[in-house]
Protein backbone atom coordinates (compact mmCIF):
# COMPACT_ATOMS: atom_id res chain seq x y z
CA UNK A 1 0.00 0.00 0.00
CA UNK A 2 1.26 3.43 -0.89
CA UNK A 3 2.02 5.93 1.85
CA UNK A 4 -0.86 8.36 2.04
CA UNK A 5 -0.57 11.99 2.93
CA UNK A 6 -2.35 15.29 3.10
CA UNK A 7 -1.30 18.87 2.43
CA UNK A 8 -1.18 21.13 5.50
CA UNK A 9 -2.90 24.03 3.68
CA UNK A 10 -6.17 22.10 3.79
CA UNK A 11 -6.44 23.59 7.28
CA UNK A 12 -4.79 26.98 6.87
CA UNK A 13 -5.65 30.37 5.41
CA UNK A 14 -2.00 31.36 4.85
CA UNK A 15 0.85 29.59 3.10
CA UNK A 16 3.37 30.14 5.89
CA UNK A 17 2.60 28.01 8.89
CA UNK A 18 4.10 26.25 11.86
CA UNK A 19 4.08 22.62 10.76
CA UNK A 20 4.49 21.06 14.22
CA UNK A 21 0.79 20.96 15.12
CA UNK A 22 0.00 19.40 11.74
CA UNK A 23 2.42 16.54 12.38
CA UNK A 24 0.39 15.59 15.44
CA UNK A 25 -2.90 16.15 13.70
CA UNK A 26 -2.20 13.98 10.66
CA UNK A 27 -0.59 11.29 12.79
CA UNK A 28 -3.74 11.13 14.91
CA UNK A 29 -5.92 11.02 11.79
CA UNK A 30 -3.92 8.01 10.56
CA UNK A 31 -1.93 9.52 7.67
CA UNK A 32 1.61 8.44 6.76
CA UNK A 33 2.77 11.65 5.09
CA UNK A 34 2.43 15.37 5.76
CA UNK A 35 3.14 17.57 2.79
CA UNK A 36 4.61 20.93 3.73
CA UNK A 37 5.70 24.10 1.98
CA UNK A 38 9.26 23.71 0.65
CA UNK A 39 9.86 27.45 0.81
CA UNK A 40 9.14 27.57 4.52
CA UNK A 41 11.49 24.63 5.10
CA UNK A 42 14.29 26.46 3.27
CA UNK A 43 13.78 29.58 5.37
CA UNK A 44 13.97 27.71 8.68
CA UNK A 45 17.19 27.52 10.69
CA UNK A 46 18.99 24.14 10.72
CA UNK A 47 17.90 23.73 14.36
CA UNK A 48 14.26 24.33 13.45
CA UNK A 49 14.52 21.79 10.65
CA UNK A 50 16.08 19.19 12.93
CA UNK A 51 13.37 19.75 15.48
CA UNK A 52 10.66 19.34 12.83
CA UNK A 53 12.27 16.21 11.47
CA UNK A 54 12.67 14.74 14.98
CA UNK A 55 9.01 15.48 15.70
CA UNK A 56 7.91 13.83 12.45
CA UNK A 57 10.10 10.77 13.09
CA UNK A 58 8.76 10.54 16.57
CA UNK A 59 5.18 10.43 15.27
CA UNK A 60 6.05 8.14 12.35
CA UNK A 61 5.23 10.83 9.81
CA UNK A 62 7.13 11.30 6.54
CA UNK A 63 7.49 14.87 5.29
CA UNK A 64 7.06 15.64 1.63
CA UNK A 65 7.60 19.10 0.16
CA UNK A 66 5.82 21.18 -2.38
CA UNK A 67 6.04 24.69 -3.81
CA UNK A 68 4.88 26.89 -6.67
CA UNK A 69 7.79 29.24 -7.26
CA UNK A 70 7.13 33.00 -7.29
CA UNK A 71 8.00 35.00 -10.46
CA UNK A 72 11.35 36.20 -9.08
CA UNK A 73 12.48 32.54 -9.10
CA UNK A 74 11.09 31.64 -12.53
CA UNK A 75 13.38 29.09 -14.19
CA UNK A 76 11.74 29.74 -17.57
CA UNK A 77 11.98 33.53 -17.39
CA UNK A 78 13.57 35.61 -20.12
CA UNK A 79 15.28 37.46 -17.28
CA UNK A 80 18.58 35.79 -16.46
CA UNK A 81 18.55 37.11 -12.89
CA UNK A 82 15.23 35.40 -12.19
CA UNK A 83 16.55 32.13 -13.59
CA UNK A 84 19.73 32.38 -11.51
CA UNK A 85 17.78 33.20 -8.37
CA UNK A 86 15.40 30.34 -9.08
CA UNK A 87 18.25 27.87 -9.45
CA UNK A 88 19.79 29.15 -6.22
CA UNK A 89 16.48 28.82 -4.38
CA UNK A 90 15.95 25.26 -5.63
CA UNK A 91 19.46 24.44 -4.41
CA UNK A 92 18.67 25.96 -1.06
CA UNK A 93 15.51 23.87 -0.74
CA UNK A 94 17.31 20.72 -1.88
CA UNK A 95 20.04 21.28 0.69
CA UNK A 96 17.48 21.95 3.42
CA UNK A 97 15.62 18.75 2.58
CA UNK A 98 18.94 16.89 2.31
CA UNK A 99 19.79 18.07 5.79
CA UNK A 100 16.62 16.33 6.98
CA UNK A 101 17.68 13.08 5.35
CA UNK A 102 16.45 13.74 1.83
CA UNK A 103 13.07 13.25 0.26
CA UNK A 104 11.13 14.98 -2.43
CA UNK A 105 10.38 18.47 -3.66
CA UNK A 106 7.37 18.73 -5.93
CA UNK A 107 5.35 21.43 -7.59
CA UNK A 108 5.80 24.18 -10.10
CA UNK A 109 9.54 24.26 -9.65
CA UNK A 110 10.25 24.58 -13.38
CA UNK A 111 8.68 28.03 -13.78
CA UNK A 112 6.38 30.13 -11.59
CA UNK A 113 2.85 29.98 -10.24
CA UNK A 114 0.40 31.13 -11.34
CA UNK A 115 1.40 32.13 -14.85
CA UNK A 116 -0.30 32.57 -18.18
CA UNK A 117 1.48 32.75 -21.50
CA UNK A 118 2.92 36.27 -21.83
CA UNK A 119 0.89 38.59 -24.06
CA UNK A 120 1.74 38.21 -27.72
CA UNK A 121 3.69 34.96 -27.29
CA UNK A 122 2.50 32.23 -29.62
CA UNK A 123 5.03 29.53 -28.87
CA UNK A 124 6.13 28.23 -25.50
CA UNK A 125 9.17 26.36 -26.82
CA UNK A 126 11.65 29.02 -25.71
CA UNK A 127 10.21 28.92 -22.16
CA UNK A 128 10.49 25.15 -22.14
CA UNK A 129 14.12 25.26 -23.33
CA UNK A 130 15.19 27.94 -20.87
CA UNK A 131 13.49 26.09 -18.04
CA UNK A 132 15.05 22.73 -18.92
CA UNK A 133 18.51 24.32 -19.17
CA UNK A 134 18.07 25.95 -15.76
CA UNK A 135 16.73 22.73 -14.25
CA UNK A 136 19.75 20.81 -15.49
CA UNK A 137 21.87 23.02 -13.26
CA UNK A 138 19.51 23.06 -10.29
CA UNK A 139 18.92 19.34 -10.21
CA UNK A 140 22.57 18.64 -9.40
CA UNK A 141 21.72 19.84 -5.91
CA UNK A 142 18.90 17.29 -5.81
CA UNK A 143 21.30 14.54 -6.88
CA UNK A 144 23.82 15.59 -4.23
CA UNK A 145 21.23 15.78 -1.45
CA UNK A 146 19.16 12.66 -2.01
CA UNK A 147 16.18 14.65 -3.23
CA UNK A 148 13.76 13.88 -6.06
CA UNK A 149 12.36 16.85 -7.99
CA UNK A 150 8.81 16.16 -9.19
CA UNK A 151 7.56 18.46 -11.96
CA UNK A 152 3.90 19.18 -11.36
CA UNK A 153 1.58 19.03 -14.34
CA UNK A 154 -1.16 21.61 -13.80
CA UNK A 155 -4.11 22.92 -15.75
CA UNK A 156 -3.97 25.72 -18.32
CA UNK A 157 -5.41 28.32 -15.96
CA UNK A 158 -2.53 27.94 -13.50
CA UNK A 159 0.47 27.54 -15.80
CA UNK A 160 1.13 27.18 -19.51
CA UNK A 161 4.33 25.15 -19.66
CA UNK A 162 3.45 21.60 -18.56
CA UNK A 163 -0.29 20.96 -18.88
CA UNK A 164 -0.21 17.28 -19.81
CA UNK A 165 1.73 14.20 -18.86
CA UNK A 166 3.18 14.07 -22.39
CA UNK A 167 4.67 17.52 -21.98
CA UNK A 168 6.13 16.63 -18.60
CA UNK A 169 7.65 13.43 -20.03
CA UNK A 170 9.39 15.48 -22.70
CA UNK A 171 10.60 17.91 -20.04
CA UNK A 172 12.00 15.21 -17.77
CA UNK A 173 13.75 13.68 -20.72
CA UNK A 174 15.27 17.02 -21.65
CA UNK A 175 16.54 17.48 -18.08
CA UNK A 176 18.00 13.99 -18.20
CA UNK A 177 18.55 13.36 -14.51
CA UNK A 178 17.54 10.27 -12.53
CA UNK A 179 16.24 12.69 -9.90
CA UNK A 180 13.75 14.34 -12.26
CA UNK A 181 10.26 12.86 -12.10
CA UNK A 182 6.67 13.88 -12.60
CA UNK A 183 3.87 14.88 -10.27
CA UNK A 184 0.38 14.20 -11.57
CA UNK A 185 -2.75 15.52 -9.87
CA UNK A 186 -6.23 14.12 -10.44
CA UNK A 187 -7.79 17.59 -10.22
CA UNK A 188 -5.57 18.95 -13.00
CA UNK A 189 -5.73 15.75 -15.06
CA UNK A 190 -9.52 15.99 -15.04
CA UNK A 191 -9.20 19.23 -16.99
CA UNK A 192 -6.28 18.46 -19.27
CA UNK A 193 -5.85 14.76 -19.90
CA UNK A 194 -8.01 13.00 -22.46
CA UNK A 195 -8.10 9.99 -20.16
CA UNK A 196 -6.83 10.03 -16.60
CA UNK A 197 -5.86 6.36 -16.33
CA UNK A 198 -4.01 6.53 -19.64
CA UNK A 199 -2.01 9.54 -18.47
CA UNK A 200 -0.93 7.74 -15.30
CA UNK A 201 0.14 4.73 -17.33
CA UNK A 202 2.06 6.92 -19.73
CA UNK A 203 4.03 8.40 -16.83
CA UNK A 204 4.96 4.88 -15.73
CA UNK A 205 8.14 4.78 -13.70
CA UNK A 206 8.61 8.51 -14.19
CA UNK A 207 5.69 9.16 -11.86
CA UNK A 208 7.42 10.37 -8.72
CA UNK A 209 4.50 11.79 -6.78
CA UNK A 210 0.71 11.86 -6.96
CA UNK A 211 -1.71 14.49 -5.77
CA UNK A 212 -5.33 13.57 -5.44
CA UNK A 213 -8.44 15.68 -5.19
CA UNK A 214 -11.86 15.79 -6.73
CA UNK A 215 -12.78 17.71 -9.89
CA UNK A 216 -13.85 20.63 -7.67
CA UNK A 217 -10.99 20.16 -5.18
CA UNK A 218 -13.24 18.56 -2.59
CA UNK A 219 -11.81 15.56 -0.69
CA UNK A 220 -11.77 12.32 -2.70
CA UNK A 221 -15.24 10.81 -2.75
CA UNK A 222 -17.17 14.05 -3.29
CA UNK A 223 -16.94 14.43 -7.06
CA UNK A 224 -16.69 12.59 -10.35
CA UNK A 225 -13.01 11.61 -10.60
CA UNK A 226 -12.94 7.99 -11.87
CA UNK A 227 -11.20 6.54 -8.82
CA UNK A 228 -11.44 2.94 -9.98
CA UNK A 229 -9.60 3.92 -13.17
CA UNK A 230 -6.98 5.81 -11.12
CA UNK A 231 -6.42 2.84 -8.79
CA UNK A 232 -6.15 0.37 -11.66
CA UNK A 233 -3.62 2.55 -13.52
CA UNK A 234 -1.47 2.95 -10.40
CA UNK A 235 -1.41 -0.81 -9.88
CA UNK A 236 -0.56 -1.36 -13.51
CA UNK A 237 2.56 0.80 -13.29
CA UNK A 238 3.33 -0.60 -9.83
CA UNK A 239 3.45 2.89 -8.35
CA UNK A 240 5.21 2.86 -5.00
CA UNK A 241 5.33 6.60 -4.32
CA UNK A 242 3.26 8.76 -2.02
CA UNK A 243 -0.37 9.64 -2.64
CA UNK A 244 -1.07 13.06 -1.16
CA UNK A 245 -4.51 14.60 -1.02
CA UNK A 246 -4.84 18.29 -1.50
CA UNK A 247 -8.44 19.29 -0.81
CA UNK A 248 -9.32 22.97 -0.54
CA UNK A 249 -12.67 23.97 0.89
CA UNK A 250 -12.42 27.39 2.49
CA UNK A 251 -12.75 30.70 0.64
CA UNK A 252 -10.77 33.77 1.66
CA UNK A 253 -7.24 34.22 2.97
CA UNK A 254 -4.11 33.71 0.88
CA UNK A 255 -4.90 30.06 0.25
CA UNK A 256 -8.55 30.59 -0.75
CA UNK A 257 -7.56 33.46 -3.00
CA UNK A 258 -4.68 31.67 -4.74
CA UNK A 259 -6.53 28.37 -5.10
CA UNK A 260 -9.64 30.26 -6.20
CA UNK A 261 -12.09 28.80 -3.75
CA UNK A 262 -14.97 31.22 -4.16
CA UNK A 263 -17.76 29.38 -2.42
CA UNK A 264 -17.62 27.91 1.02
CA UNK A 265 -17.43 24.21 0.31
CA UNK A 266 -16.84 23.40 3.98
CA UNK A 267 -20.44 24.19 4.99
CA UNK A 268 -21.71 21.39 7.19
CA UNK A 269 -18.37 19.57 7.01
CA UNK A 270 -15.90 19.01 9.80
CA UNK A 271 -12.41 19.24 8.28
CA UNK A 272 -10.67 16.60 10.43
CA UNK A 273 -13.51 14.16 9.98
CA UNK A 274 -13.54 14.71 6.21
CA UNK A 275 -9.78 14.07 6.06
CA UNK A 276 -10.25 10.83 7.97
CA UNK A 277 -13.10 9.75 5.67
CA UNK A 278 -11.08 10.61 2.56
CA UNK A 279 -8.16 8.59 3.91
CA UNK A 280 -10.38 5.53 4.32
CA UNK A 281 -11.85 6.11 0.88
CA UNK A 282 -8.47 6.33 -0.80
CA UNK A 283 -7.11 3.27 1.02
CA UNK A 284 -10.04 1.43 -0.57
CA UNK A 285 -9.13 2.77 -3.99
CA UNK A 286 -5.50 1.71 -3.66
CA UNK A 287 -6.21 -1.76 -2.31
CA UNK B 1 -33.47 20.22 -29.62
CA UNK B 2 -31.35 22.49 -31.74
CA UNK B 3 -27.66 22.28 -32.61
CA UNK B 4 -25.63 25.44 -32.77
CA UNK B 5 -22.05 26.72 -32.58
CA UNK B 6 -20.79 29.80 -30.80
CA UNK B 7 -18.93 31.93 -33.34
CA UNK B 8 -16.47 33.40 -30.82
CA UNK B 9 -14.42 30.24 -31.36
CA UNK B 10 -13.82 31.37 -34.94
CA UNK B 11 -12.14 34.67 -34.04
CA UNK B 12 -12.66 37.19 -36.80
CA UNK B 13 -13.78 34.70 -39.43
CA UNK B 14 -16.19 36.29 -41.93
CA UNK B 15 -19.77 35.20 -41.24
CA UNK B 16 -20.42 33.62 -44.66
CA UNK B 17 -17.65 31.08 -44.02
CA UNK B 18 -19.07 30.26 -40.59
CA UNK B 19 -22.58 29.87 -41.97
CA UNK B 20 -21.38 27.68 -44.78
CA UNK B 21 -19.61 25.37 -42.32
CA UNK B 22 -22.64 25.13 -40.06
CA UNK B 23 -24.93 24.30 -42.94
CA UNK B 24 -22.51 21.73 -44.29
CA UNK B 25 -22.47 19.75 -41.04
CA UNK B 26 -26.17 19.97 -40.36
CA UNK B 27 -26.47 22.62 -37.69
CA UNK B 28 -29.71 24.47 -37.00
CA UNK B 29 -28.18 27.78 -36.15
CA UNK B 30 -25.44 29.89 -34.65
CA UNK B 31 -24.66 31.71 -31.43
CA UNK B 32 -23.27 35.14 -32.16
CA UNK B 33 -20.69 36.76 -29.94
CA UNK B 34 -22.24 39.86 -28.38
CA UNK B 35 -20.37 42.52 -30.30
CA UNK B 36 -23.31 44.48 -31.73
CA UNK B 37 -21.06 46.85 -33.72
CA UNK B 38 -19.53 43.95 -35.59
CA UNK B 39 -22.61 42.86 -37.45
CA UNK B 40 -24.52 44.16 -40.42
CA UNK B 41 -28.05 43.07 -39.50
CA UNK B 42 -29.16 42.81 -43.12
CA UNK B 43 -26.17 40.62 -43.89
CA UNK B 44 -26.92 38.33 -40.95
CA UNK B 45 -30.56 38.02 -41.97
CA UNK B 46 -29.58 37.37 -45.57
CA UNK B 47 -27.12 34.65 -44.53
CA UNK B 48 -29.75 33.00 -42.33
CA UNK B 49 -32.06 32.83 -45.30
CA UNK B 50 -29.39 31.72 -47.74
CA UNK B 51 -28.12 28.89 -45.55
CA UNK B 52 -31.36 27.96 -43.82
CA UNK B 53 -29.96 28.76 -40.37
CA UNK B 54 -31.15 30.86 -37.43
CA UNK B 55 -29.36 32.95 -34.87
CA UNK B 56 -30.28 30.94 -31.79
CA UNK B 57 -28.52 32.97 -29.10
CA UNK B 58 -26.24 35.90 -28.36
CA UNK B 59 -23.34 35.34 -25.96
CA UNK B 60 -22.76 38.42 -23.81
CA UNK B 61 -19.06 39.14 -24.19
CA UNK B 62 -18.20 40.47 -20.75
CA UNK B 63 -14.46 40.02 -20.57
CA UNK B 64 -12.63 41.76 -17.75
CA UNK B 65 -11.75 44.62 -17.77
CA UNK B 66 -14.16 45.82 -20.46
CA UNK B 67 -16.89 48.08 -19.08
CA UNK B 68 -19.37 45.24 -19.18
CA UNK B 69 -19.28 44.03 -15.61
CA UNK B 70 -22.75 43.75 -14.09
CA UNK B 71 -21.32 43.08 -10.61
CA UNK B 72 -18.89 46.01 -10.47
CA UNK B 73 -19.15 48.04 -7.24
CA UNK B 74 -18.96 51.32 -9.17
CA UNK B 75 -22.54 52.28 -10.17
CA UNK B 76 -21.29 54.00 -13.33
CA UNK B 77 -19.57 50.82 -14.45
CA UNK B 78 -22.73 48.85 -13.77
CA UNK B 79 -24.74 51.38 -15.74
CA UNK B 80 -22.41 50.90 -18.71
CA UNK B 81 -22.65 47.13 -18.30
CA UNK B 82 -26.42 47.39 -18.29
CA UNK B 83 -26.33 49.47 -21.46
CA UNK B 84 -24.18 46.78 -23.02
CA UNK B 85 -26.61 44.04 -21.94
CA UNK B 86 -29.43 46.07 -23.48
CA UNK B 87 -27.48 46.35 -26.74
CA UNK B 88 -27.15 42.56 -26.75
CA UNK B 89 -30.91 42.29 -26.27
CA UNK B 90 -31.40 44.73 -29.16
CA UNK B 91 -29.08 42.61 -31.29
CA UNK B 92 -31.10 39.52 -30.37
CA UNK B 93 -34.30 41.25 -31.42
CA UNK B 94 -32.77 42.48 -34.67
CA UNK B 95 -31.55 39.04 -35.75
CA UNK B 96 -34.47 37.11 -34.25
CA UNK B 97 -32.51 35.31 -31.52
CA UNK B 98 -34.64 34.16 -28.58
CA UNK B 99 -32.01 34.52 -25.86
CA UNK B 100 -28.93 36.28 -24.56
CA UNK B 101 -26.38 34.44 -22.39
CA UNK B 102 -25.21 36.57 -19.48
CA UNK B 103 -22.19 35.99 -17.23
CA UNK B 104 -23.05 37.85 -14.02
CA UNK B 105 -19.52 39.17 -13.34
CA UNK B 106 -16.93 39.67 -16.09
CA UNK B 107 -15.15 36.57 -17.29
CA UNK B 108 -11.53 36.73 -16.18
CA UNK B 109 -12.21 38.56 -12.94
CA UNK B 110 -11.27 36.19 -10.14
CA UNK B 111 -12.01 38.24 -7.08
CA UNK B 112 -13.96 41.24 -5.80
CA UNK B 113 -12.83 44.56 -7.31
CA UNK B 114 -11.76 45.74 -3.89
CA UNK B 115 -9.84 42.83 -2.40
CA UNK B 116 -9.98 42.94 1.35
CA UNK B 117 -7.90 40.51 3.40
CA UNK B 118 -9.18 37.15 4.42
CA UNK B 119 -12.23 35.74 6.03
CA UNK B 120 -15.29 37.80 6.79
CA UNK B 121 -14.38 40.99 4.89
CA UNK B 122 -13.72 38.95 1.78
CA UNK B 123 -17.03 37.13 2.03
CA UNK B 124 -18.85 40.44 2.53
CA UNK B 125 -17.22 41.93 -0.57
CA UNK B 126 -18.30 38.90 -2.61
CA UNK B 127 -21.84 39.11 -1.20
CA UNK B 128 -22.06 42.82 -2.08
CA UNK B 129 -21.04 42.19 -5.67
CA UNK B 130 -23.44 39.27 -5.87
CA UNK B 131 -26.25 41.65 -4.87
CA UNK B 132 -25.11 44.24 -7.43
CA UNK B 133 -25.17 41.56 -10.11
CA UNK B 134 -28.67 40.44 -9.11
CA UNK B 135 -29.90 44.05 -9.30
CA UNK B 136 -28.24 44.57 -12.69
CA UNK B 137 -29.72 41.42 -14.13
CA UNK B 138 -33.16 42.40 -12.79
CA UNK B 139 -32.88 45.63 -14.77
CA UNK B 140 -31.62 43.84 -17.87
CA UNK B 141 -34.48 41.35 -17.50
CA UNK B 142 -37.07 44.13 -17.46
CA UNK B 143 -35.60 45.43 -20.72
CA UNK B 144 -35.49 41.95 -22.25
CA UNK B 145 -38.99 41.05 -21.15
CA UNK B 146 -40.49 44.03 -22.94
CA UNK B 147 -38.81 42.80 -26.10
CA UNK B 148 -39.63 39.13 -25.72
CA UNK B 149 -36.04 38.01 -25.18
CA UNK B 150 -34.83 35.50 -22.57
CA UNK B 151 -31.69 35.80 -20.47
CA UNK B 152 -29.65 32.70 -19.62
CA UNK B 153 -27.25 32.97 -16.67
CA UNK B 154 -23.99 31.10 -17.26
CA UNK B 155 -21.97 29.71 -14.34
CA UNK B 156 -18.28 29.50 -15.27
CA UNK B 157 -15.31 27.88 -13.57
CA UNK B 158 -13.27 29.40 -10.75
CA UNK B 159 -10.38 30.39 -12.98
CA UNK B 160 -12.64 32.60 -15.06
CA UNK B 161 -14.95 34.08 -12.45
CA UNK B 162 -15.34 34.29 -8.70
CA UNK B 163 -19.08 34.89 -8.59
CA UNK B 164 -21.23 32.11 -10.05
CA UNK B 165 -19.28 28.88 -10.53
CA UNK B 166 -21.69 25.96 -10.40
CA UNK B 167 -25.29 24.92 -10.88
CA UNK B 168 -26.34 25.54 -7.29
CA UNK B 169 -25.05 29.10 -7.39
CA UNK B 170 -26.59 29.59 -10.83
CA UNK B 171 -29.99 28.45 -9.61
CA UNK B 172 -29.76 30.63 -6.52
CA UNK B 173 -28.86 33.59 -8.70
CA UNK B 174 -31.80 32.98 -11.06
CA UNK B 175 -34.11 32.61 -8.08
CA UNK B 176 -32.93 35.87 -6.52
CA UNK B 177 -33.47 37.73 -9.78
CA UNK B 178 -36.95 36.26 -9.81
CA UNK B 179 -37.90 37.16 -13.38
CA UNK B 180 -39.93 35.06 -15.78
CA UNK B 181 -37.39 35.67 -18.52
CA UNK B 182 -34.23 34.81 -16.59
CA UNK B 183 -33.22 31.17 -16.92
CA UNK B 184 -30.09 29.07 -16.71
CA UNK B 185 -27.29 28.10 -19.07
CA UNK B 186 -24.87 25.24 -18.34
CA UNK B 187 -21.51 24.47 -19.89
CA UNK B 188 -20.08 20.95 -19.94
CA UNK B 189 -16.48 22.19 -19.65
CA UNK B 190 -17.17 24.33 -16.59
CA UNK B 191 -19.37 21.66 -14.99
CA UNK B 192 -16.56 19.14 -15.35
CA UNK B 193 -14.52 21.33 -13.02
CA UNK B 194 -17.12 22.66 -10.62
CA UNK B 195 -20.05 20.29 -10.38
CA UNK B 196 -19.99 17.06 -8.49
CA UNK B 197 -22.07 15.35 -11.14
CA UNK B 198 -22.77 17.21 -14.40
CA UNK B 199 -25.75 14.99 -15.28
CA UNK B 200 -27.26 15.68 -11.87
CA UNK B 201 -26.66 19.40 -12.47
CA UNK B 202 -28.75 19.15 -15.63
CA UNK B 203 -31.55 17.43 -13.70
CA UNK B 204 -31.37 20.11 -11.01
CA UNK B 205 -31.63 22.85 -13.61
CA UNK B 206 -34.64 21.10 -15.15
CA UNK B 207 -37.13 23.46 -16.79
CA UNK B 208 -34.90 26.45 -16.22
CA UNK B 209 -32.22 25.16 -18.59
CA UNK B 210 -32.47 26.83 -22.02
CA UNK B 211 -28.98 26.79 -23.53
CA UNK B 212 -25.85 24.71 -23.13
CA UNK B 213 -22.26 25.15 -24.17
CA UNK B 214 -20.70 21.90 -25.25
CA UNK B 215 -17.05 20.93 -25.22
CA UNK B 216 -15.22 17.98 -23.76
CA UNK B 217 -13.35 17.91 -20.44
CA UNK B 218 -10.27 19.40 -22.10
CA UNK B 219 -12.38 22.00 -23.96
CA UNK B 220 -11.87 20.11 -27.21
CA UNK B 221 -14.48 18.58 -29.49
CA UNK B 222 -16.92 16.01 -28.14
CA UNK B 223 -15.11 12.69 -27.85
CA UNK B 224 -11.64 14.08 -27.23
CA UNK B 225 -11.84 13.96 -23.45
CA UNK B 226 -13.58 12.01 -20.73
CA UNK B 227 -16.85 13.89 -20.23
CA UNK B 228 -19.68 11.42 -19.93
CA UNK B 229 -21.93 12.90 -22.61
CA UNK B 230 -24.24 9.94 -22.56
CA UNK B 231 -25.04 10.54 -18.90
CA UNK B 232 -25.66 14.21 -19.65
CA UNK B 233 -27.92 13.38 -22.59
CA UNK B 234 -29.82 10.88 -20.48
CA UNK B 235 -30.45 13.70 -18.00
CA UNK B 236 -31.47 16.07 -20.80
CA UNK B 237 -33.98 13.53 -21.99
CA UNK B 238 -35.30 13.09 -18.46
CA UNK B 239 -35.98 16.81 -18.11
CA UNK B 240 -37.38 16.87 -21.65
CA UNK B 241 -34.84 19.47 -22.75
CA UNK B 242 -36.00 21.35 -25.83
CA UNK B 243 -33.32 24.02 -25.81
CA UNK B 244 -30.07 24.49 -27.69
CA UNK B 245 -26.79 22.56 -27.65
CA UNK B 246 -24.22 25.18 -28.59
CA UNK B 247 -20.81 23.74 -29.45
CA UNK B 248 -17.80 25.56 -28.13
CA UNK B 249 -14.72 23.40 -28.81
CA UNK B 250 -11.40 25.25 -28.76
CA UNK B 251 -7.89 24.21 -29.86
CA UNK B 252 -5.60 22.34 -27.48
CA UNK B 253 -3.49 25.22 -26.15
CA UNK B 254 -3.14 26.91 -22.76
CA UNK B 255 -4.89 30.11 -23.85
CA UNK B 256 -8.07 29.41 -25.81
CA UNK B 257 -8.69 33.07 -26.64
CA UNK B 258 -5.34 33.25 -28.38
CA UNK B 259 -5.35 29.77 -29.86
CA UNK B 260 -8.64 30.20 -31.76
CA UNK B 261 -6.93 32.48 -34.24
CA UNK B 262 -3.65 30.61 -34.61
CA UNK B 263 -2.93 29.45 -38.13
CA UNK B 264 -1.94 25.92 -37.15
CA UNK B 265 -5.35 25.30 -35.58
CA UNK B 266 -7.53 26.62 -38.40
CA UNK B 267 -8.09 23.17 -39.95
CA UNK B 268 -9.67 22.12 -36.65
CA UNK B 269 -12.65 24.38 -37.28
CA UNK B 270 -14.24 22.01 -39.78
CA UNK B 271 -13.08 18.85 -38.03
CA UNK B 272 -14.49 19.87 -34.65
CA UNK B 273 -17.77 21.16 -36.07
CA UNK B 274 -18.32 17.80 -37.69
CA UNK B 275 -17.17 15.69 -34.72
CA UNK B 276 -19.32 17.54 -32.19
CA UNK B 277 -22.62 17.19 -33.99
CA UNK B 278 -21.97 13.69 -35.29
CA UNK B 279 -21.10 12.32 -31.87
CA UNK B 280 -23.87 14.10 -29.98
CA UNK B 281 -26.47 12.87 -32.46
CA UNK B 282 -25.11 9.37 -32.14
CA UNK B 283 -25.25 9.54 -28.33
CA UNK B 284 -28.80 10.86 -28.53
CA UNK B 285 -29.79 7.81 -30.51
CA UNK B 286 -27.92 5.46 -28.23
CA UNK B 287 -29.26 6.51 -24.83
Amino acid sequence: MNKIGIYYAYWTRNWDADFHPFIDKVAELGFDVLEVNGGTIARMTPEERQSLKAHADNRGIILSHCIGLPPQYDLASEDETARKNGIAFLRKMAEAIGEMGGGNLSGIIYSCWPATMPEGEMDKRSYFDRSAASMKQAIKAAEDNNVIFNMEVVNRFEQFLLNTCDEAMAYVEAVGSPNARILLDTFHMNIEEDFIGAAIQKAGDKLGHLHIGENNRMPPGYGHIPWTEVGAALRKINYQGYVVMEPFLMPGGEVGRDIKVFRDMSVGLQLDEEARKALMFIRGVLK
Amino acid sequence: MKYSISNWIYGNEPLPITFQRLQKYGYDGVELVGEPQRYDIQEVKGLCQEFGLSVLSIIGWSIWPLERDLAHPDPQMRQKALEYASECVDLAVAVGAPLVVVIPASAGRTGPVVQPGGGKAWKEAVAREWDYAVESVKAAAAYAEERGVLIAIEPINRYESFLVNNVNQGLRFVQEVGSEVVKLHLDTFHMNIEDKDPAEAVRKAGDLLINMHISDSNRGAVGHGHTDFKAIIRALKEVNYQGILTMEPVPPAPDAFMAISMEEFLPLRDVCAEECITRLRQYYEEV
